[in-house]
């Protein structure tokens, strides 16, 4: 369904996604963890044609089979919140001020499926009720300034399915919010991907959220994609080879560790955008780094089925 | 059980916003509803409960960074609410906070040297220029940074980075409690660990108690001795890290910790497929 090849994005002089490969496959949720700045989100950015004024992108985004990358702006705004939707990490910045919930929400349907007014509030009324949003009559009268960050991010999540989208793209949906509305949303998406066999990349640096919904995860690491394999799904082993990535898995907060421990650690810095690096970007900061991966960079390197690792060192299977 | 006096002592604390809209509607909001806490020396209290729960209204009362509707806030003994102006500034280098967002609570115009001399300027003015200058480096090199980062501005550096700088100004005068308010909630799974380590060694060496306000139970499970509960503006529980854990009483308290167990990743927490 989206199939992205060979993609860069540059900043200049930074480059922050440095060719990337992957594909996302209909009712498929892939999941896609790595730290602040690793360029995860904006590989997705590229895609919606949503990166920022100085910008330059390379190589190919094809969704449904269509060219994405500079494609004109008409093709791409018919694409982006009918097919292709975006779910943002702060529902109030995603969300416009001065309309009410209702208005933001119909408009929606009246510009892209052509609904009249009546009607496509009626559709944001019954969309409010399937994201369990409480008390949605008056919800839709509502500004977003009114709403607690869990409803609005209910209503944004809401917003980004009103056009039945072949693809949602969540980035970090639920870093802003606490714990409670967090243990929502996820409950929210499990639903929704098992009503509707929705097809979802969920974008975050909490690999245990992910873990909880995603069925395939690619993880990425200085621009670049570092590893992809199955996830069993939860309570099951992670099954990383990546060094990076066993450190994400240990690193994730659980309450099964004993009170007053220390924290498990990744050691060290992520790598700074502007430096090229020679040879493996993690080898800093791993412990499995020697003269090799200091010196050569190891390329994505398929391990059968969905699974692929850059390491001249994986961990064994 | 404890032969020495608590360091804090909070009684009955009240904090009303005012919510009408007209000039003479004076409908308020209560945000705190009669909080009671005690802090220790050298004990670590986390604080845990939802966004809008009044976590961080109660660190901003007792540092009387807001006015209290009713209550008392002691600290040492003394009533912080009654202490005159220039009292409270002196009792202020003993009581430090570090906020969520490093990036906002730095000035961008400051390099991070400047950040840190700025509380030994205020608080230890007799030290000559050198002697700070040392101490600068020292306090750097404590939090994990290098000295060579004090040249540097708050908006060349990462939010971990930031972060270290944030608790080194905050640290630097050796206060005796240090409130973290969602200290490590916004950075990165990966170097959130960092911090929280860096905050306990802190803490132990300089045998200062710590208000380690989250929302995430996994990381105050790491810290606390003892941990509070609030919702709506009360406290619902308050029990040793250990008995919150194991046997949370409160249904509320078992919600969260039921909240906590599925963002997670569900009730086996992740684990390696080879070790």
């Amino acid at each position: 369904m989206l199939s992205i090849e060979a993609l860069s994005v540059e900043f200049p002089p930074a480059r922050v996604v440095r060719d990337v490969s992957l594909t996302v496959s209909a009712g498929e949720c892939l999941g896609v963890v790595g730290e602040t700045g690793s360029g995860k989100s904006q590989i997705f950015l590229a895609a919606m044609g949503l990166l920022g004024p100085g910008a330059r992108a390379q190589g190919s985004v094809k969704f449904q089979g269509r060219e994405l990358l500079g494609a004109p702006r008409g093709m791409l705004e018919a694409t982006r919140g009918a097919q292709l939707a975006m779910i943002f990490q702060d529902p109030l910045s995603a969300l416009t001020p001065h309309l009410s919930v209702g208005v933001q929400m119909a408009e929606v349907l009246v510009r892209h499926r052509g609904l009249a007014w009546r009607d496509a509030e009626a559709a944001a009324l019954t969309m409010l009720r399937r994201v369990a949003l409480p008390e949605p009559e008056r919800r839709l009268r509502q500004y977003p300034h009114e709403l607690s960050g869990g409803m609005r991010q209910r209503v944004l999540i809401g917003m980004s399915l009103l056009c039945e989208p072949a693809l949602v793209i969540a980035d970090e949906p639920t870093t802003a919010l606490d714990v409670t509305l967090q243990a929502q949303v996820i409950e929210l998406l499990r639903t929704l991907r098992r009503e509707s066999a929705l097809s979802l990349v969920l974008i975050s640096h909490d690999l245990a959220v992910v873990v909880g919904l995603a069925d395939r995860l690619i993880v990425v690491y200085a621009g670049r994609v570092v590893e992809t394999l199955v996830l069993p799904g939860p309570g099951l082993p992670v099954p990383a080879r990546h060094p990076y990535t066993a450190a994400l898995v240990r690193c994730a907060p659980n309450l099964a560790a004993p009170v007053g421990a220390r924290m498990p650690t990744l050691p060290g810095q992520p790598p700074d955008p502007l430096v090229e690096v020679v040879g493996c970007a993690f080898a800093p900061r791993c412990p499995r780094a020697d003269d090799r991966c200091r010196s050569s960079r190891p390329a994505l390197e398929s391990l059968g089925g969905a699974a692929a690792v850059a390491c001249h060192h994986p961990l064994p299977a | 059980m404890n032969a020495t006096p608590a360091l804090l002592e909070v009684e009955n604390l009240s904090v009303e916003f005012r919510v009408g809209r007209g000039l003479f509607d004076r409908t308020t909001f209560r945000a705190l509803d009669s909080v009671a806490l005690t802090i220790g020396a050298g004990e670590t209290v986390g604080l845990v409960g939802e966004s809008g729960s009044g976590k961080s209204t109660l660190a901003r009362a007792i540092l009387r960074l807001i006015p209290v509707a009713s209550g008392t806030v002691r600290w040492r003994g003394e009533d912080l609410r009654s202490l005159p102006p220039k009292a409270l500034r002196a009792r202020r280098r003993e009581l430090q906070i570090v906020f969520q967002d490093p990036l906002a609570s730095l000035d961008p115009r400051m390099t991070v040297a400047a950040a840190l001399g700025e509380p030994l300027a205020i608080f230890a003015s007799e030290t000559g220029r050198r002697e700070r200058r040392t101490r600068i480096d020292a306090m750097l090199e404590r939090v994990g940074l290098a000295a060579s980062l004090g040249q540097r501005y708050p908006q060349e550096l990462s939010g971990g980075q930031c972060q270290r700088v944030a608790i080194a100004r905050a640290t630097i005068l050796g206060p005796k409690l240090l409130i973290c308010d969602e200290a490590v909630s916004s950075l990165d799974v990966s170097i959130q660990g960092q911090i929280v380590n860096l905050l306990v060694d802190l803490q132990k060496d300089l045998n200062m108690a710590m208000l380690f306000i989250s929302h995430n139970l996994a990381v105050v499970r790491h810290v606390s001795h003892r941990v509070i509960v609030l919702y709506a503006g009360r406290v619902l529980e308050t029990a040793s890290c250990e008995t919150l854990f194991a046997a949370p009483r409160h249904p509320y308290t078992q919600s969260l910790l039921a909240s906590q167990r599925l963002v997670a990743g569900g009730d086996i927490p992740l684990f390696l497929a080879n070790g």
